[in-house]
């Protein structure tokens, strides 16, 4: 009986006397919530920008450190020694990417994230139109958590349906994908306060175009990729005084979207985009639609602007060679022999977009 | 060199042959020392009592014969004695002789007189008579049959064991009507001659188990038997698991309800808690709360109680996993919360989390040896003094402080005092291995927690019964507590319904 | 030896067989039948289902004639003492081998994901010694465990259903792409990963039932062990593109990585933490079935000395590989040669059990 003791004894001894190799005390760390990168001016290298978070009795301020480095991983641990506590990569939340890097190949960046076991996927991406340095120690007024705000900023930008909805780990999966690409929100630094810009279209891995707020709200309509709210305005009149009510304003409640992918015998790849679109009416002053003439020109205006609209927008991310709407995923999957024959992205251009736009109105709000 | 270390937990069982048939046994009728004559009488029983001052001997003279009682003074009940004695006031001694057959038992030996004088009898003696004769004498006292203060119920009976056999067993007697309850009785302890019951109703408890415990009572060699707790763990198979594995229980509610469920009762005399086995895991969080509401409430706190084992085992080593190994896990909005409270803790927060649970299990010891007003207070002074300026002075952060106090609360959710004990003790090991090895370490011990579970038996049954073996009909008793008629024994013979409260409306509809 | 008695019950060969073949492996099937048979891994897996279903028929038979031996008896039955216990040696090799390829996976899995720094020994010696403990409370224990932590195993499917959130289901079109060879060959992969069945042969003497009712549960344990496998898959395809999925050695756990709950975050954590539970239950029926054959072998009742001392040698192997290239070659090699052990021996003792069905006489 005794001697049966004796082995947990040693394995208890073993257990206390060595030590806790793994231990990682959250209090001995300092958090990064916000991760930046831009192209240092004076010799080409990478200038890594963090945000961290300091605690005091009261509140919460974020500094920014920044370094050199040749790498991400070379200018953290620049960083590391000048901030004293290690830095703990795993509450990173957004990670933004300067103009003139992200034309670059962005995943060599972005290697470290995907590697690391405790690196924080969730984090959002998003491409800054000017120095990310800068964007970062913006003054911001009653904010004083930069990544935080941020965060908030592209969350909410993509509620109202100006950006997909990503992350590291969604935009993964398309980055290496040929048939398919992703974009991110671009960011443009003010004054005192940040604001967004619409999207950064990527052709693979490196960004090749851009779209504005309004252009990105009707792309992500065709991607069938809209957020919790679409508000769209609209001119739908020329001649009415004052100027506002040439405009109307439309929610889009229901949204379904059917594409046809029909590539041909000489390369071309015949596109028909069928969009059924069914809006709310939230901001109309002329308050003509009790009658239903009047109803029916007010949606084949919509629907012709859209299609015009759409028409304009698909051409300009074709010219980014930005295959956002994963044309080439639906080539792939149904059209084995066509796929095989061609190199994608090189016949991405012949791509011919047919867009069918119908609209019809649904709500009208509490008036006519 | 011994491979049996991974034995470490299980004491080998006592297993013994002994297919003895139980008998009802006083122990000490072997030996026979015969009543000879009045003066041996007198001599024998004072030479076996030595020199006690209570043992008393009166002398009396009937018709110029000497009558002589004997009695233990502290168990003489005068009015009984004066009684007795009356009852001899006869005229003549032919009469009183027979007079004294009539009422009074006649001893076949002076060891059995003894013995019945210990018992609280008194022992008469009359000279000329070859018997002698015993009278119970005994005033006999108990404190009422009040709720035992820790497991008290809201619903339900509020009865409870006291610490003389007798009482105990018509507690149970007057719940379970009917032939089919058994009493057994025997007395172990060299010295105390402790009675001990075993109580069980034929049919429904395993005989296997019933003659293991006769025979594991019986086999026990102890000279004095200061309670049920002490008896238990005698005859508990696995004395190094940290698990009870008997339920000890001061209600006879509990008690009858669990005799109906075939477990055997173990009744000691003087001690107000009953031993009920063979017991699962499950028996432990069950409450006669459960039955005496709807099933609805009785299960919602079922499975309160049953969580309340996971979150005291864990919490405390689940905190410190994650702000000593894990910190990515908590959610972006409470990071800055949580790294705010442990930023200035100048030490591991295994030495924050040892210094919170040591101070609350002072806290628990304090209050229960001080008496009801001051405990009180030392409640209020532990909780919140204690807790204020311990987290003012940056010993230890305020998020452990709600930690160790959820844990505590939810370590005495427990209705039983043996399995909460066993809980409290059951986080300090699994602190240490979250400690060690974060996460990995809480893994390890839950696993080495569960096989230990799968392999312990109490009294030949399983102890994760009825999971392991899985039985649906029981489980429906376990994690929750469904409807009281889905219950198999409430279920009703055949195919018959309810019968309608409201039978003569049906005529009319 | 003490007679092999029936005391378990049939539904926990069920939960036995599950638990035993889901474990460390199944992290990177869906990676390794990528590698061989691209978005077409799904079917692989199926298809694997399939041939597991054919060996267990073939195992039964075995087992349904020597209803109260292990395979440790029968083969000496069968092919006499000598070549019997040659058979017995390699098997019990071979099962040795099996949970020191558990331990391998196990520990570069935690080296890894969660604990970078700890050394493996201290790991290992632990976790052995856990499983020590439950494999010397025999069969009875080991099979109560398993029923325990077969519920674990649905959660842990339901969590991996939430990675559906980001699917893009046309990463499995076109099916049948990658042609049938691939598909067959991917299969091969399917089959390695769950291997765990053929311990039937071993436990069989130790079931309650009849023979029909032990062959159902079996199926059963195939088809929900096939399902989540089929399942797992086809969500890391869905999951990650093509050329991702290259990347993604471990692709269950980089999967839920990603998922955030409102009270936690990097649910992989506490997956990883579950897996532990299967691994070590993968580790223990493979201990305990190399330690009754080694007490077999040796015609010793001592079993309780046998199992430290297997466990402790799979320890002291398991802790030779040093580096992620030689554990995947190590896996790889072993993968190869454990089919020898669950298909073609088998069928060898079948061809026997055959013969001598007539020698015998019945």
């Amino acid at each position: 009986m005794r001697r049966n003791r004796i082995p947990c004894l040693f394995i208890c001894i073993i257990v206390f006397c060595t030590g806790c190799w793994d231990q990682t005390f959250l209090k001995d760390q300092s958090l990064i919530t916000a991760i930046g990168f831009d192209k240092s001016e004076e010799n080409g290298q990478l200038l890594m920008s963090v945000a961290i978070p300091i605690i005091d009795k009261e509140k919460i301020n974020e500094l920014v450190y920044s370094h050199v480095g040749t790498s991400a991983r070379n200018a953290r641990r620049s960083i590391e020694r000048s901030t004293q506590k290690t830095l703990d990569p795993s509450r990173n939340r957004v990670i933004i990417l300067s103009e003139d890097l992200a034309k670059q190949d962005i995943y060599s960046l972005l290697d470290k994230f995907y590697r690391d076991p405790r690196s924080s996927l969730i984090a959002k991406i998003a491409v800054s139109e000017g120095n990310v340095n800068e964007l970062l120690t913006i003054p911001l007024t009653n904010q004083p958590e930069i990544s935080q705000f941020i965060t908030e900023l592209i969350e909410g930008v993509e509620r109202e349906s100006l950006a997909p909805v990503q992350n590291l780990q969604i935009i993964c999966p398309l980055m290496f994908d040929p048939g398919h690409d992703f974009s991110v929100p671009l960011l443009r630094p003010g004054k005192n306060t940040i604001d967004s810009a619409g999207l950064a279209l990527f052709d693979g891995t490196k960004m090749t175009g851009k779209l504005d707020s309004n252009e990105a709200m009707v792309y992500l309509m065709l991607a069938d990729e809209l957020g919790k709210i679409t508000s769209i305005t609209q001119k739908v009149h020329d001649e009415k005084t004052p100027d506002q009510n040439n405009y109307i304003t439309f929610r889009i409640n229901e949204l379904s979207r059917k594409l046809h992918v029909e590539p041909k015998d000489n390369g071309e790849v015949a596109t028909t985009l069928d969009l059924h679109v069914k809006i709310a009416v939230s901001e109309y002053p002329v308050d003509e639609l009790q009658e239903e003439e009047k109803i029916d020109e007010l949606t084949s205006t919509i629907s012709e602007n859209l299609t015009t609209y759409s028409e304009n927008i698909l051409d300009k991310i074709q010219a980014a060679n930005f295959d956002g709407l994963g044309i080439g995923r639906h080539v792939y999957a149904h059209h084995q022999d066509f796929w095989k024959n061609y190199k994608w992205k090189e016949i991405y251009q012949n791509v011919q977009f047919t867009v069918n736009m119908e609209v019809e109105i649904v709500e009208f709000g509490i008036i006519n | 060199m011994a491979m049996k270390w991974l034995n470490f937990f299980h004491r080998k069982g006592t297993t013994t042959d002994d297919t003895r048939v139980p008998v009802h046994a006083g122990s000490m009728s072997n030996e026979k020392t015969n009543y000879i004559g009045l003066e041996q009488g007198i001599t024998y029983i004072k030479d076996s009592f030595s020199t006690t001052d209570d043992l008393i001997i009166n002398n009396k003279l009937f018709h110029e014969k000497k009558l002589v009682t004997i009695y233990l003074d502290p168990y003489l009940d005068k009015d009984l004695y004066q009684k007795a004695i009356s009852l001899l006031s006869h005229d003549n001694e032919a009469a009183m002789t027979d007079q004294l057959k009539k009422s009074f038992d006649v001893c076949p030996t002076l060891d059995y007189a003894i013995q019945k004088l210990l018992d609280g009898k008194c022992v008469i003696l009359y000279e000329g008579v070859p018997q002698l004769f015993v009278v119970n004498v005994r005033s006999s006292f108990h404190r009422g049959v009040d709720e035992p203060i820790n497991e008290r119920i809201v619903i339900g009976q509020h009865e409870g064991f006291v610490e003389s056999l007798k009482v105990n067993q018509q507690l149970l007697r007057k719940r379970i009507i009917h032939t089919d309850l058994i009493i057994k009785n025997m007395t172990i302890g060299t010295k105390t001659n402790t009675s001990v019951s075993i109580i069980y109703v034929e049919g429904l408890a395993d005989s296997k188990v019933v003659k293991k415990i006769w025979n594991e009572l019986d086999s026990l060699s102890i000279s004095s038997v200061e309670s049920s707790g002490a008896v238990m763990q005698l005859i508990e198979e696995h004395s190094f698991s940290p698990f009870p594995q008997m339920l000890n229980t001061e209600r006879p509610d509990r008690a009858a309800a669990n005799l109906m469920e075939g477990r055997i009762v173990l009744m000691f005399d003087g001690s107000p808690s009953v031993l009920i086995l063979p017991v699962s895991l499950f028996t432990f969080f069950q409450s006669p709360d459960d039955y005496n509401t709807r099933w609805i409430m009785g299960s919602f706190y079922r499975a309160i109680r049953l969580a309340s084992f996971f979150i005291a085992v864990t919490f405390p080593a689940f905190y410190i996993a994650v702000v000593s190994f894990h910190p990515e896990v908590i959610p972006s909005g409470l990071i800055l919360i949580v790294k705010q409270a442990v930023d200035d803790i100048p030490y591991p927060h295994i030495v924050e989390a040892f210094i919170m649970e040591m101070t609350l299990e002072l806290l628990r010891e304090a209050s229960i040896r001080l008496p009801n007003p001051i405990g009180q207070t030392i409640g209020i002074v532990g909780g919140l003094v204690i807790g204020d300026a311990i987290v003012r002075a940056g010993l230890v952060s305020n998020i452990m402080i709600i930690i160790v106090a959820i844990t505590a609360i939810s370590s005495f959710v427990v209705p039983s005092h043996e399995m909460s004990s066993s809980i409290r003790l059951l986080r300090f090991p699994m602190m240490f291995s979250a400690a060690i090895f974060g996460f990995v370490g809480i893994v390890y011990f839950y696993l080495l927690l569960i096989i230990h579970l799968c392999r312990l038996e109490s009294f030949g049954t399983s102890y994760l019964s009825p999971l392991v073996p899985l039985k649906l009909e029981k489980l429906k008793d376990s994690f929750i507590r469904f409807p009281t008629w889905s219950l198999k024994n409430f279920r009703r013979p055949g195919n018959k319904k309810r019968k309608s409260a409201f039978k003569e409306w049906d005529d009319f509809a | 030896m003490r007679k092999n008695q029936a005391i378990v019950p049939p539904y926990q060969l069920f939960t036995f067989m599950v638990v035993t073949q889901m474990g460390a492996r199944g992290l990177s099937l869906p990676f390794n039948v990528f590698t061989v048979s691209g978005s077409d891994g799904w079917i692989s897996v199926i298809l694997s289902g399939l041939f597991i279903q054919s060996n267990i028929f073939l195992l039964w038979f075995i087992c349904r004639k020597y209803p109260t031996n292990t395979l440790f008896e029968i083969t000496k039955k069968l092919l006499g003492k000598i070549v019997g216990n040659f058979l017995n040696t390699s098997y019990i090799a071979f099962f040795i081998t099996t949970a020191i390829t558990t331990l391998v996976i196990y520990t570069s899995l935690l080296k890894e994901w969660i604990l970078p720094y700890t050394p493996n020994w201290i790991l290992l010696l632990l976790f052995i010694f856990i499983c020590s403990y439950l494999v010397r409370g025999g069969i009875k224990s080991i099979a109560s465990l398993y029923s325990i932590l077969f519920p674990l195993n649905i959660l842990m499917v339901i969590f991996l259903a939430i990675a559906h959130k980001n699917a893009h289901y046309l990463f499995v079109l076109p099916i049948g792409n990658e042609g049938l060879e691939a598909i067959v060959l991917g299969a091969k992969e399917g089959i390695y990963a769950m291997t765990g069945y053929e311990l039937l042969i071993v436990i069989y003497p130790f079931i309650q039932g009849q023979a029909k009712d032990k062959l159902k549960m079996m199926t059963l344990s195939n088809i929900f062990v096939t399902t989540v496998y089929t399942f797992v898959t086809f969500t890391s395809i869905v999951y990650f593109s093509p050329q991702e999925f290259l990347l993604v050695p471990e692709p269950v756990l980089y999967m839920i990585k990603e998922f955030t709950f409102i009270m936690i975050e990097r649910v992989d954590l506490f997956f990883l933490c579950f897996v532990i539970f299967f691994v070590g239950a993968t580790y223990s029926s493979y201990l305990y079935a190399s330690s009754i054959g080694l007490a077999s072998l040796m015609n010793t009742k001592k079993i309780e000395w046998i199992i430290p001392l297997v466990a402790a040698t799979t320890v002291v192997v398991g802790s030779i590989p040093k580096n992620d290239q030689s554990i995947q070659e190590w896996v790889k090699l072993f993968s190869n040669i454990s089919f020898l052990f669950i298909f073609v021996f088998p069928v060898i003792l079948f061809m026997f059990s055959f013969f001598r069905k007539n020698h015998a006489g019945g």
